[in-house]
């Protein structure tokens, strides 16, 4: 029997659309960079480098800073903290889906 | 967020990262009018009978005839190929990520095996043939519209999915000139004309064009 699980057991830290979206964007990609983020994501400058900021904060993810050129690139990739966590939030989410038939 | 909008979200991120979402309706358009361009220049230029409606079922192709048929329909593909080809590449972004170029080949490879499964066929069906007759090359455009119509299907779950919408007007081209054959070269442009040029207009207006 599949373990149950609550709404109160999901990850806060995942319990925004930008942030679902940067993790799932970091668990199909290795390395991506800020203007991919943001093309994919549909965001601005700022609404994105906050919710990198507060995911790199918790360790999630973390960021790689070069350049191309003269100009600076960031890219982040997501840790194995925040790989497993993510994963675990999915698991807990099909499960609360499946147990409830949403 | 509830649970069923957090999956939802995951998913059409997911869907974003695994399309090519860059295509041209420029691109669609200049196809559909080519495909026009080639319907009537076939009829003009080249008397041959089994273009239009009243074909002679039985009339005994000559390998002359056969010739220029692949002739006029390999140049034809590679002229749309090499328009369109080059009107999407060029409106393509500059700093165009690893990850839509990757979507970009999986979107020609969909192509790919479709028009070469086609032409396979196609090929077989003229060459094979001890005695080609005008019903074999009768079938040639339906099979066309089938094989190109499946393609765009395909093509739209790498790509836009509104090209099911083309997939399927196309595909329904082909179905009525495999059941209508002398009805086959008429029904192969209402598909590739008509059904691109709307494509590309849907394409414009959705992309803010």
């Amino acid at each position: 029997m599949s373990k149950k699980f609550h709404i109160e057991e999901l990850n806060k830290a995942f319990d925004n659309r930008v942030r679902l979206g940067i993790m799932t964007m970091l668990l199909a990609t290795e390395w991506c960079d800020f203007s991919m983020l943001k093309e994919n994501l549909g965001l601005t400058d700022g609404n994105l480098a906050s919710h990198l900021k507060s995911l790199e904060e918790i360790d999630y993810i973390e960021v790689r800073k070069a350049f191309i050129g003269k100009k600076p690139n960031s890219s982040y990739r997501a840790t194995n903290l925040g790989r497993k966590a993510f994963l675990h939030h999915l698991n807990i989410l099909q499960t609360i889906i499946k147990n409830n038939k949403i | 967020m509830e649970p069923v909008e957090q999956i939802i979200e995951v998913q059409s991120v997911l869907d974003r990262l695994t399309r090519f979402r860059h295509l041209n309706g420029w691109a669609a358009v200049v196809a559909g009018i080519l495909s026009l361009i080639a319907y009537a220049a076939l009829g003009i230029f080249y008397d041959t009978p089994w273009l239009v409606d009243h074909a002679d079922p039985n009339a005994i192709v000559t390998s002359a005839s056969v010739w220029q048929f692949i002739v006029a329909i390999v140049a034809l593909f590679v002229i749309a190929a090499v328009v369109c080809g080059s009107i999407i590449l060029m409106s393509l972004p500059k700093d165009l990520t690893k990850y839509a170029w990757r979507n970009l080949l999986r979107l020609i490879g969909t192509y790919a095996l479709y028009i070469l499964t086609g032409g396979f066929i196609a090929f077989n069906l003229l060459f094979q043939a001890t005695e080609p007759t005008m019903g074999i090359l009768q079938f040639i455009p339906p099979l066309m519209c089938m094989m190109y119509g499946l393609a765009q299907f395909h093509a739209s779950h790498v790509s836009l999915p509104s090209l099911k919408f083309l997939g399927v007007w196309i595909l329904l081209c082909g179905i009525i000139g495999m059941l209508v054959p002398s009805l086959g070269w008429f029904f192969w442009m209402v598909g590739f004309g008509p059904g691109h040029i709307l494509m590309g207009i849907y394409v414009l207006i959705r992309s803010g064009n």
